[in-house]
């Protein structure tokens, strides 16, 4: 199955370098949620991606992306 | 590491202490019983009753002295609230365990079919009760630690 990654931590960095419990607060989660996305042991649900997303005022995939592993099926 | 990580961890050794230390004092009280409290249904059922509130009891002193303590140590302030990550590892946990704690019903059960005393049915249902806590904390430990 495919991996969910994304670029939280630059994102974070090039806002005023917010931190792991700014985004946190804005986003409506615990900090210990925000640093599993970054590190990729957790994929957030969609809703929490899109508010992620617009705290950084972006759209969905400049923020997140999909890499699917080699053999998973290639879209039609 | 993460305050829920301490939490379950907290959670196994309160479990393991709770139930080592509530199993020394059946044990004693049932040697002074005498040999005819093995069938004794009303001996097991207090016993039983009584590790319910023991075990809720001494759960809640632990978390409060584990709150305190990291508090003064790493100045984090408790976790008031579960965001939808905590509850995915929660439920995750939980179907897990609720089996476990299925099979040792079974089991229990089947010791009274076998013509066991009740004595073992309720150990039975103690021990799969104490297994069925820790493995719940444990699961959720490694989901926190592992990612999923």
């Amino acid at each position: 199955m495919g991996k969910i990654q994304n670029n939280i931590r630059t994102l974070r960095f090039h806002h005023n370098e917010m931190t792991q419990q700014q985004l946190a607060d804005s986003a409506g989660v615990t900090r210990q949620t925000i640093a599993a996305i970054e590190k990729e042991k957790y994929s957030p649900s969609l809703e929490l991606a899109f508010r992620i997303a617009h705290i950084f005022n972006a759209e969905l995939q400049e923020v997140f992306s999909y890499d699917p592993e080699p053999g998973d099926k290639k879209a039609l | 590491m993460q305050i829920q990580e301490k939490r379950m961890i907290a959670e196994i050794i309160s479990s393991v202490l709770t139930f080592g230390g509530y199993s020394v004092y059946t044990w004693h009280k049932y040697q002074e019983a005498g040999p005819d409290v093995a069938h004794d249904l009303i001996f097991w059922a207090k016993a039983f009753l009584m590790l319910i509130p023991v075990g809720v009891v001494a759960g809640i002193v632990i978390m409060i002295i584990l709150s305190i303590m990291n508090k003064i140590v790493t100045g984090e302030e408790p976790l008031m609230v579960q965001d939808e990550r905590d509850k995915l590892i929660e439920l995750k946990a939980h179907r897990i365990s609720s089996w476990i704690f299925i099979i040792g019903v079974f089991f229990s059960m089947g010791t009274i079919a076998l013509g066991m005393p009740a004595m073992a049915m309720f150990i039975g249902i103690a021990i799969f009760g104490f297994i069925t806590s820790v493995a719940d904390s444990a699961i959720r430990l490694i989901l926190y630690l592992r990612g999923f």
